[in-house]
């Protein structure tokens, strides 16, 4: 008990029926969550199947995101902060590290006055053949380098794929 | 720290090799484990990487990186008057797994509700240990996980709460949990990210230990 000194553990004097089922068991995985859950080192749901998805739909969300905020001319941190997200949420958006959860994308959806439902689908949450949708998104995907400031083309481009992610 | 004469299998050979179960590690233990193990991990990584196996057949606790958490691992510092406790097995020189234990907060939710038990906060063997599918790769050594979990139900047993153990087990582990420990699936527990919640009862507890 806490407070108290561990004795040490006691064994029988034979453990050989113990290590033989030890070996026999199934292990192809024994790990436990609870300590990892608690420092929130699980960072999807286990187990979960992840959600594919579009072909470069993570890629355009990230471009996406990259674009607005230069449009807006703010530093990521006055971004998060105008629009309700975690700097980290927006950081990983940027960098398309991971699928972002529907909360953040309804965020993104307001602060851009775009589609939550295409967001949904670029992100892979929502199965949704929409090959327009597809095609402007690899295609913006593909527009730009990162730079400070928007190129001419490159605002052309962030306008065309946000009228692609209206209703 | 005391340690117990064991054997694990070495697979390849089929040969039952010398081991030994520890009882009382520290924090730097876990550390050390995690030095030796995380470039095994990368390697792991770089083959599911190489032959594209889907993400979801990836070992889920791949990309754990107990280093990065040192810090917020100080609360749960095993010694010798922590709630905490952690154990391993060691054999050929190196951690072949790692498990810590906690005797205060996680109460039992089988009957008799409310009762104390050891809540295992993680269990990981070593990456050389596991069976990735679609990397070819089988165990070096069997026998690690049962073994233990067998540590986590004598320290049970010690502490007076004949055997109760519990724990959130990963996706992967829960045939484990449920088949090979005997342990009670209480089903996916909200507050730990849907994790299942296993528990073993004080009469599976003695079946376990085969003390029946």
């Amino acid at each position: 008990m806490a407070g108290t000194p561990h004795k040490p553990l006691r064994f029988p004097s034979n453990r050989e029926n113990l290590i033989a089922r030890a070996i026999a068991a199934d292990e192809a995985g024994v790990s436990v969550g609870g300590l990892a859950a608690e420092l929130g080192m699980l960072r999807e749901a286990p187990g979960a199947e992840p959600r594919p998805p579009t072909s470069c739909g993570l890629d355009a969300l990230a471009r996406l995101v990259q674009f607005a905020r230069r449009d807006h001319a703010l530093a990521p941190d006055q971004f998060a902060s105008r629009f309700g997200l975690d700097l980290r949420e927006l950081v990983d958006l940027e960098s398309a590290r991971n699928v972002p959860e529907p909360r953040v994308l309804h965020q993104l959806s307001v602060a851009l006055k775009v589609s939550y439902e295409k967001l949904l689908v670029l992100a892979g949450h929502r199965v949704h053949r929409d090959e327009t949708l597809e095609r402007e998104a690899l295609r913006f995907a593909a527009s730009s380098r990162p730079m400070d400031k928007l190129s001419k083309s490159e605002s052309q481009a962030l306008h065309d794929f946000i009228r692609a992610l209206h209703d | 720290m005391s340690t117990h004469a064991t054997k694990l299998k070495h697979v390849a050979t089929g040969k039952l090799v010398d081991a030994e179960l520890h009882d009382s590690l520290s924090l730097d233990d876990l550390l050390d484990a995690e030095a030796l193990w995380a470039p095994a991990k990368i390697q792991i990584a770089r083959e599911l990487l190489n032959r594209s196996v889907p993400r979801s057949e990836w070992p889920q606790s791949l990309h754990w990186n107990w280093a990065e958490k040192a810090i917020t691992l100080k609360p749960y510092a095993p010694g010798p008057f922590s709630a905490y406790r952690l154990f391993g097995l060691r054999a050929e020189e190196r951690w072949q797994g790692l498990l810590l234990g906690c005797c205060v907060g996680h109460p039992t939710r089988l009957a008799p509700v409310g009762r104390d038990l050891v809540y295992v906060e993680f269990v990981e063997t070593a990456p050389w240990n596991w069976q990735p599918s679609g990397i070819g790769q089988g165990p070096l050594f069997k026998g690690t996980g049962l073994q233990l979990v067998e540590l986590a139900v004598r320290w049970s047993e010690d502490l007076d709460f004949r055997g109760r153990v519990g724990l959130h087990s990963l996706p992967q582990a829960d045939s484990f949990y449920r088949g090979a420990c005997g342990m009670s699936d209480l089903g996916p527990d909200p507050k730990y990210r849907q994790l299942r919640y296993f528990e073993l009862d004080e009469s599976h507890a003695r079946t376990f230990l085969e003390e029946n």
